[in-house]
């Protein structure tokens, strides 16, 4: 069954980037397998796909996890313009990946040479509240920052460890990408090009 | 209509005319942003410093005597001290260090002030990697790097380690290496192997360190590409695969870094052990590859072959060509290796499997002397001068190399090499050495097997300070296999749905790749007799 729905289904390309160590590759893992693995493998680039039914309609998922290493940051902007939507992830224990967070939704912009595009903010390890650094009204506050000009973006907490949210997450960034996709986001929201030349 | 854009621009941009006339970018910030980015991932080159250490010839750097090695610049030798009360941090040089802090640390270290007590370790990791990254030259010349790829691509199923140590030995020396990156790499290497032995603590073993080093240490991100393509033995790979076979050349740069010191003084080069000599000279025979290149086809096949009994990793982004799958793993070279060596060798293999004995005889009973004919024999099927070549190639290439394991052949065989011919190009078998690869032969399926279902970088010996005794295979690999056998089978048995994952990969990781019947791949593993209806395209 599912080979006949997939068929028919256009992949949806989601991104999940962040900083090194924050659990890009747990959550994917907890979404497409539901497992949480203690590895502690730094991933290069993974890719996994899933297909499951939101809003009673079938969607067909092609996960891509990518590296967080500054190391890898040459690989990001070709993944970038693969990505249809986009899966930022930062740790709630670590400063550091939060920081990340805004500069990461710029390179989309960026990438993407879109004013608006569907990013899901996500929060991991709130498991670890003992650790927690980052407060849930920080990472609100940088959401909704972006949400004056990007109304495809919103923040979820979630934890890997858990399975907290973590179908959510995904779900609603499916969501969201159906909603641009609905209000012709990708057209409108381009940015004009000179008019002069 | 209301966009969020028009609402933005009026906002903070010069006024409505201007704008039109202008397009002034709306977020000039951006752009600032992203050069700020691409300087601090890019090759050092584009960071200029004016202090002692960033961005420096590693030459003209102040040093730091270290005892039992020399001098060694004085940023890496405090980095490592201070690190080294840190070793049992979790993720040391896997997580990152706050930008801010980590500038004001690259402008306290490059003024040569030093490591402060009180700096967390992870920002003592970054700026050391930053280091590593900006060195004009890496550590690790290229050609030698790229050699240690393709070993590390054999290294799992041959040897433990032998290959790898001995290449070091062999060309990581002065000539090839300057003194000082020698003595550095070695120092860095010591402590990155010393970091491993801690990772029942802090979890980075050397697979994840090389992971996170290895783009440093080899810088290879950029050059990967123009590398892989110089290299006669590896097929060319997406940047990714390319990474991950460094990657895995950083591993054993960690693990056997012992085998640099076998240049423990740098000024007194001892004469090198006969048996290595006799491989030196083997090389110099045949072109540029690396000793390596014999085990390297032979094993690239047979785990080409017993691979394909199952499911085949690849992922979605690489399927220009069957054989490009890519991976996370180290291994990624060996699993993606020789797609055009192996495409003529399709056509050898069709021809009546007895090319397999050529290659090392993964099936030793064809092996006869009938293979060196049938080889010759074998109808070159893409065309006739691609098929020459290739046979050339295998001669040039396999006829005089073997593993430099076996000394007793390695000394007598001479290569009939097609470009060295002063030696008469002796028969095959006396390449082929049977005796090492069969009985290794099971463990060696069971241990790819493992690989694959584990999917991790565990093939190699587990402990990186083990002088060559691991067995490549640790209880570890065998419970995650058989954890994610389990659960494979489950995933099998709950029949997709919408829970389910779609593709049902190969452990935890690979989506399931569906081959053509007419395709190379397909004809391969029919003629090998391996290929299932279920693995076919409908």
């Amino acid at each position: 069954m599912s080979k006949s729905v997939s068929k028919s289904v256009k992949p949806i390309k989601i991104v999940v980037i962040g900083s090194g160590g924050v659990g890009k590759s747990a959550l994917t893992l907890q979404f497409s397998k539901s497992k949480f693995f203690l590895d502690y493998d730094p991933t290069i680039e993974d890719s996994f796909s899933k297909s499951c039914y939101i809003d009673n309609e079938m969607a067909r998922l092609d996960i891509l996890d990518t590296a967080g290493q500054e190391e890898f940051t040459s690989m990001r902007e070709q993944y970038m313009r693969l990505g249809q939507a986009f899966l930022v992830v930062f740790s709630v224990t670590d400063r550091k990946g939060f920081e990340e967070v805004d500069s990461l939704i710029q390179l989309i912009y960026r990438v993407k040479d879109r004013e608006a595009f569907p990013i899901m903010v996500a929060g991991n390890k709130i498991d670890l509240q003992n650790d927690r650094c980052i407060d849930q009204s920080l990472a609100q506050e940088l959401v909704q920052r972006h949400q004056e000009f990007n109304p495809y973006c919103a923040y979820i907490e979630t934890s890997a460890k858990t399975r907290l949210n973590v179908d959510l997450v995904f779900h609603d960034l499916v969501r969201l990408l159906r909603l641009y996709n609905a209000k012709g986001g990708s057209k409108q929201a381009k940015k004009s090009k000179c008019s002069l030349l | 209509m209301e966009s969020p854009l028009m609402k933005q621009k009026s906002a903070a941009q010069p006024p409505q005319f201007l704008a039109g006339l202008l397009r002034l970018p709306s977020r000039p910030k951006l752009n600032q942003q992203h050069q700020l980015q691409r300087s601090f991932c890019c090759h050092g080159n584009s960071v200029s410093s004016d202090g002692k250490f960033f961005g420096r010839p590693l030459e003209l750097q102040p040093t730091t005597e270290v005892p039992g090695l020399g001098a060694v610049p004085a940023i890496l030798a405090a980095c490592c001290d201070h690190l080294a009360s840190h070793v049992t941090d979790e993720g040391l040089f896997r997580v990152e260090a706050p930008r801010s802090r980590l500038v004001e640390l690259r402008r306290q270290l490059d003024a040569g002030a030093g490591v402060g007590e009180a700096t967390p370790p992870r920002d003592v990791a970054c700026a050391l990697k930053a280091w590593l990254r900006e060195l004009p030259e890496p550590l690790l010349p290229p050609a030698i790097a790229q050699e240690l790829a393709e070993a590390a691509a054999v290294g799992v199923a041959d040897d433990d380690g032998a290959r790898a140590r001995d290449l070091l030995r062999r060309r990581c020396r002065p000539p090839a290496v300057s003194p000082s990156q020698l003595r550095a790499l070695r120092h860095l290497c010591e402590f990155l192997a010393k970091v491993a032995r801690h990772s029942a603590s802090n979890r980075m073993d050397a697979d994840n360190l090389a992971t996170c080093l290895g783009p440093c240490l080899l810088r290879h991100v950029g050059a990967a590409a123009a590398a892989s393509a110089a290299s006669p033995l590896l097929p060319p790979a997406s940047p990714r695969d390319a990474v991950a076979r460094l990657n895995a050349a950083a591993a054993l740069l960690v693990r056997h870094h012992q085998a640099l010191g076998a240049i423990d003084s740098v000024t007194a080069v001892e004469p090198p052990p006969p048996a290595v000599e006799a491989g030196k000279r083997g090389r110099s025979g045949s072109c540029s590859g690396s000793g390596g290149s014999f085990a390297a086809l032979r094993a690239a096949v047979g785990r080409f072959a017993s691979r394909s009994r199952s499911r085949s990793p690849g992922s979605r982004r690489g399927q220009a060509s069957p054989f490009s799958a890519s991976s996370a793993s180290s291994t990624a070279a060996a699993r993606a290796p020789l797609a055009t060596s192996l495409r003529n060798l399709v056509a050898a293999a069709a021809a009546g499997r007895r090319a397999a004995p050529l290659i090392g005889g993964r099936r030793p009973s064809a092996q006869s002397p009938a293979a060196t004919v049938a080889a010759d024999a074998v109808p070159a099927e893409p065309d006739a001068a691609e098929g020459r070549r290739f046979r050339q190639f295998l001669l040039s290439r396999l006829g005089g190399q073997e593993p430099p394991k076996s000394p007793s052949s390695s000394s007598s065989a001479s290569p009939p090499s097609l470009t060295s011919p002063s030696s008469p190009p002796s028969s095959l078998e006396v390449s082929t050495p049977p005796s090492r690869c069969r009985p290794g032969d099971s463990r060696r399926r069971r241990l790819l097997r493992c690989r694959r279902v584990g999917g991790g970088r565990r093939g190699f010996d587990e402990s990186p300070s083990s002088g060559g005794g691991g067995s490549g295979f640790s209880p570890r690999d065998s419970l995650r296999a058989l954890r994610l056998r389990g659960v494979r089978r489950q995933n099998g048995g709950g029949s997709g749905g919408s829970g389910g994952s779609g593709s049902g990969g190969v452990g935890r990781r690979w989506p399931r790749l569906l081959i053509s019947p007419s395709s190379m791949k397909a004809r391969l593993l029919r003629s090998e007799g391996l290929l299932s209806s279920a693995r076919l395209k409908p």
